[in-house]
């Protein structure tokens, strides 16, 4: 009995590892995008126990788009708390700064203004090139939503660069 | 405008992704959480909660219409021979909020983004305290100073040279001519009025 626990134990440690391996990395690249460096590692950590603890997770289907979504969830979750995301966003970059001779100030703001849904749909479309159905799919929303969210961004980031 | 926008939009984003962070190790159930879990049975009680306040609110409202209706026809005021007209006392507890933003007139003086929080020697501390409570945008200097001051971000633009007058006056800090050489190169400010110098002495946010 005891041989049996411990060996699902382990089982468990293993599934939950081999998730994380794979499909920690790009969950931290878009929670990196959505709420900075400092946050991103607990606001992915926080989505992938939330995931997690769900009790057929294994069979999700799907599950790094799942885990995607967990993470603007909790990154809406954060910016409710912290009213002040362009401020941190703009902190996380510093060291950026000291290396890089062209820093375009005017663009990090304009983007660290934007909604959590507009920069989660912003960094879908420019950074992995993803079409709005793709986008939709990714996170659960309608396309003619992602088409008004993306139209509402680049406007946005235009007026905001004039 | 669009191409450009696209290429500066990814490459902006390219700077943010190169600091991602690693994953690390799987987390376990012992990890810290940012926010509480809602679990079903916290639901049920939230709801349970909801319910019971509007069954005593409905209550109330009943009760309150019943005693009025009982009470219509022989409402007769009739204050007491013996009571002596007292002066109405009333005690007034002023809430004066503490300020973490130089406010004059309900209007901040310094609005967010205004201001450039130019770190020319001062502690990570003074740096972050300028960005939280001035909205100010954080940039490294090229070279250090002593002393703290603020200077126009655009020497020749008159609402930039008053805008530094107005937050040196606020912070009580000097204000002095625009100085090209304190600035990174290729560093643009677009946006902001004042460059908030902060030098080793941490002025205004020494402790």
């Amino acid at each position: 009995m005891v041989e049996h626990q411990l060996a699902n134990d382990d089982a468990r440690r293993r599934q939950l590892s081999d998730a994380w391996r794979t499909y920690a990395p790009a969950a931290m690249r878009f929670a990196t995008a959505l709420v900075g460096p400092t946050d991103a590692h607990d606001v992915v950590t926080t989505a992938f126990l939330r995931v997690t603890r769900q009790p057929h997770w294994t069979s999700l289907e799907h599950l790094d788009r799942y885990l995607l979504r967990a993470v603007r969830n909790e990154a809406h979750n954060l910016y409710r708390d912290r009213q002040r995301r362009w401020q941190r966003d703009l902190r996380a970059v510093i060291p950026a700064w000291n290396t890089d001779p062209t820093p375009d100030l005017d663009l990090l703001r304009a983007v660290a203004a934007l909604s959590v849904q507009q920069r989660a749909v912003v960094f879908l479309a420019y950074w992995h090139d993803m079409t709005e159905a793709e986008i939709g799919e990714t996170l659960d929303v309608a396309r003619s939503s992602v088409h008004r969210t993306l139209a509402r961004a680049r406007v946005a980031l235009r007026k905001a660069l004039t | 405008m669009n191409r450009d926008l696209d290429s500066r939009l990814k490459t902006t984003f390219d700077r943010i992704v190169a600091k991602t962070p690693e994953i690390g190790d799987p987390p376990t159930s012992d990890t810290l959480r940012l926010s509480p879990e809602t679990t079903p049975s916290s639901r049920l009680w939230v709801a349970a909660a909801a319910a019971s306040v509007a069954v005593i609110g409905i209550a109330g409202l009943v009760a309150i219409r019943a005693a009025s209706s009982d009470t219509s026809d022989t409402v007769v005021a009739t204050p007491p021979s013996n009571v002596a007209d007292l002066p109405a006392v009333t005690t007034l507890h002023s809430v004066v909020p503490t300020p973490t933003t130089v406010v004059e007139g309900g209007t901040a003086v310094i609005q967010p983004g205004e201001i450039v929080c130019l770190n020319a020697g001062a502690s990570e501390h003074a740096v972050s305290l300028c960005v939280d409570e001035l909205g100010g945008v954080p940039l490294d200097a090229a070279v250090d100073t002593d002393n703290s001051f603020v200077m126009p971000v655009d020497p020749a633009n008159a609402s930039h040279i008053a805008a530094a007058a107005k937050v040196a006056d606020a912070l009580g800090v000097d204000t002095r001519a625009f100085d090209p050489g304190l600035l990174p190169l290729g560093a643009t400010a677009r946006g902001a009025s004042v460059y908030l110098v902060i030098g080793s002495n941490d002025v205004p946010f020494a402790s």
